[in-house]
Parts: C-alpha cells; structure tokens; sequence
C-alpha cells in the first residue's frame, strides 16, 4: 500500500483481486444433449459457449484460498495483515461454520474476524460495501479480502433447461484496503424486491425441506425462473446504478467503465444499450465461463484488470442482482498502486 | 394505414419472423412462440432505434403485445 496514504482522510478501495476457475470445460453440447436442447439452443439464448465446473474433489475453500492468494500477492500483502474476511456464497464447504472462517484456517488469518453473507448473485458487491463500510468505521482495520465463490453445478439438475444452461463454478477474491484521498469507494447502493423470493430458490437442506436432503431429495436442485430473473434485472439494475452514482454526485455519463453480474450475455448487451452505454466500456466473460454466481463480478473484475482495461482514476461501476431479488451497485474511483510511479 | 403503423408492423415482423400482414393488435407474446424473452429485449432496442426514442425501463418491459406496443410509443410522442 501507498505509505503516504492517510488514514484519516485517505479513502477505501481496491488493492488487490485474484480468480480461479476450475479446470474442466463443459461445452453447450454436453449441456444440450443433457438438457434435451437442439444444439445451439444454449448460445443463443444466452451468449454463453462453454463452462468451467468442478471435479469431484473440488472444495469452495481450496478455489477460495486460491483466488485470495493471488488477490494477497497483487495487493502485496500477506494473509496475517488481513483483519476481516468476507465469505460470499451459498456454496460453502459446509452449511456451517461459515466458508470465510475455513479460508481463515487455510490462509493462516490469524487476527481477522470471519463471516459470510448471502446476498446470492450480488454478494461480491455487497460484500464490498460491507468491507469499505468497516474499514471507514473502524480506523483499526487496514485490510478486508472479499470473497466470492460459486460451486453451483453441484446443484444442478443437468435436464432441467430452465436452469442447467446458464451456470458455471469459479472463484473470485478482493482485498480492500486505504487508498489515498478521492480514490477508492464513493458510493453504495443495495435494494431488494422480495415480490421475486420464489423466483430463483434451492429448497432442498434448508430448514424448511430439511427431508428433502441432498443429493436425491425433492427440491434439492436449483430451481429458476428466467422470465422473472430477466425482467428484474432489466428493470431494477439501471435504478441500482443510477442510485449510487447519484450518491456519488456523478451520473451514467461521468462513469469510464461498467463490471456488471455475468448472468447472460443479452441481458448486459441490454442494459448497455437501453442505457446508451458503448460497449468498450465493460468487460463480458459470461460466453467463456456462464453465470458465476457470486463470483461473476468479482472474475470479470479481476480479468479486466488483467488485460488493464482499468486505469488509475477511472470511475468504475460495479452491479449485480441476486436471488431474492436483491439489487446494488457501488460507484468507486479506481486506485492502482503502481500509476504514475507510485 | 399510418406510416407509423406500417413501421411498427415491419419492426415486429422482421423480428419475429412473423409476415407484417399478419401482425395485428392480436399478436402479443401469448400468441407468438418467437416473441421469447431475449426476442423481447431486441424487440425494445430495435423500436428505440427505429423510432428515435426511449421508453421508461418498466414500460420496455410490460409492454406485452402489440396494443401496449403503440401506446408506449404514442407516450413517447409518436403519431398513430
């Protein structure tokens, strides 16, 4: 981190991102010939090509600790300087403890505080919300690593149509730190519209179908909606950003660059041009990788700093939707450390 | 038949490879197999281009067959 930043009057933002996917692919053939699809169903209905799912032996908090790792080392930080984790999921290793509290175990985070939230497809950015809140709170806190995981084809039925075409697994992890004053976090906004609860749910192995166990119960798949999922996010993701950039004292127009929930590559394509966005200004992964879940953001963040489609001082809006249906977006001047010879 | 009108029909005909001749104030989404929900999203967008204007994001999204369709547009100032 920058030693001139000032932890009074410094802001909070971004210092570091990692991802992990799981190696194998599965095509849009496989999941059509499952699904009992005709073959290119999948891509036209979605833009997505292909996804990553995982083997067997695969564990949440090994691609957690993977993806926080790199996020640790961009950030140049190691995990014994973080003081808060934040699992967002609903996918961790075990119903409970918590999925930050094993990556905690795994990473060694000995004076970090650890817990999840579930805010579902959006939960990377409210967890980010959560962290900056925190650390503008409590000027004790330096670091928060923000992780968003997904292994949802364990809970896939592979015939349903409705459900199985969009998702893939993967890992996406962000550590927030201070950054020097103007930079970093300016607003936040999250909302939800419960009239949509039923839309998108996995029942099974909750306490109200807990005979419905996994992994042959009733309701122990994923179930979806796509008409609502659709409609929602069109409708309710523009209000999200505009809630939070009018927070920020900005506008649609003021903002340089968009990382939006990677659950269709239409339904993006839309809010981009409903919103009279041009296109260079985001980055899309869902042909690549499907609908990550909570990881979605976080990947398509981490891959877009990769390829530095980012530059210092950008203002970067990042929105999601997630199940429930939960809205939000967060407005955030972007920090990199290595600008300008830092 | 306006010339608004004969628009209309054509934009929702290309899309939906509907013949213009039978696009009427019966078509709507419960009638037309193709009018799915990414056929939706283009059909707002492609409307928005054509006719040069843009809807309230709720409206986009209800309006559901044609009637809707040259309502919206009437909202938006075009003449029927």
């Amino acid at each position: 981190m920058d030693s001139t930043v000032n932890r009074a009057d410094g802001g909070v933002g971004i210092l570091g991102l990692g991802s992990y996917v799981p190696a194998r692919i599965m095509t849009n053939a496989e999941v059509e010939a499952s699904t009992g699809l005709a073959p290119g169903t999948i891509e036209q209905k979605t833009g997505i090509r292909q996804r990553r799912v995982v083997d067997d032996d695969d564990t949440a908090s090994d691609m957690a600790a993977a993806a926080a790792t790199e996020a640790l080392n961009h950030a140049g930080i190691t995990a014994s300087e973080l003081d808060l984790i934040l699992g967002c999921t609903f996918s961790a290793d075990y119903v409970m403890p918590a999925l930050a509290c094993k990556i905690h175990q795994v990473l060694g985070a000995k004076k970090a505080g650890a817990f999840d939230l579930m805010a579902n497809c959006t939960a990377f950015q409210v967890g980010l919300s959560v962290a900056s809140d925190r650390l503008k709170a409590d000027p004790t806190l330096n670091h928060a690593l923000v992780v968003g995981a997904a292994i949802v084809s364990r809970y896939l039925d592979w015939t349903d149509p409705n459900s199985a075409i969009y998702f893939g697994d993967g890992v996406g992890a962000a550590v927030v730190g201070r950054v020097p004053a103007g930079y970093g976090f300016l607003a936040h906004e999250v909302f939800t519209h419960s009239q949509a609860y039923e839309a998108v749910r996995l029942r099974g192995g909750s306490s109200a179908r807990l005979n419905a166990a996994r992994p042959n119960g009733v309701n122990a798949y994923l179930e979806m909606n796509g008409l609502d999922v659709w409609k929602f996010a069109a409708q309710y993701q523009p209000v999200a950003m505009r809630r939070a950039l009018e927070k920020a004292g900005k506008t649609l127009a003021d903002a340089d660059f968009f990382i939006f929930h990677q659950a269709n590559f239409h339904l993006i394509d839309y809010i981009m041009r409903k919103l009279k966005i041009p296109a260079d200004k985001t980055f899309i992964n869902v042909g690549e990788l499907g609908n990550t879940a909570e990881a979605s953001m976080a990947i398509a963040l981490t891959e877009a700093v990769r390829q530095k489609r980012l530059k210092d001082g950008d203002l970067v809006v990042i929105s999601g939707v997630g199940a429930g249906f939960t809205f939000g977006a967060s407005v955030m001047r972007w920090y990199d450390p290595h600008a300008g010879g830092r | 038949m306006s010339p608004n009108e004969k628009k209309l029909r054509l934009v929702l005909s290309g899309l939906l490879g509907v013949p213009s001749d039978r696009i009427s104030d019966e078509t709507s989404k419960e009638t037309v197999d193709a009018w799915d929900s990414v056929k939706h999203l283009n059909i707002v967008l492609t409307l928005e281009e054509q006719f040069g204007v843009s809807f309230d994001e709720q409206v986009a999204l209800e309006m559901e067959n044609v009637p809707q369709i040259r309502t919206a547009l009437i909202n938006c100032g075009i003449a029927f």
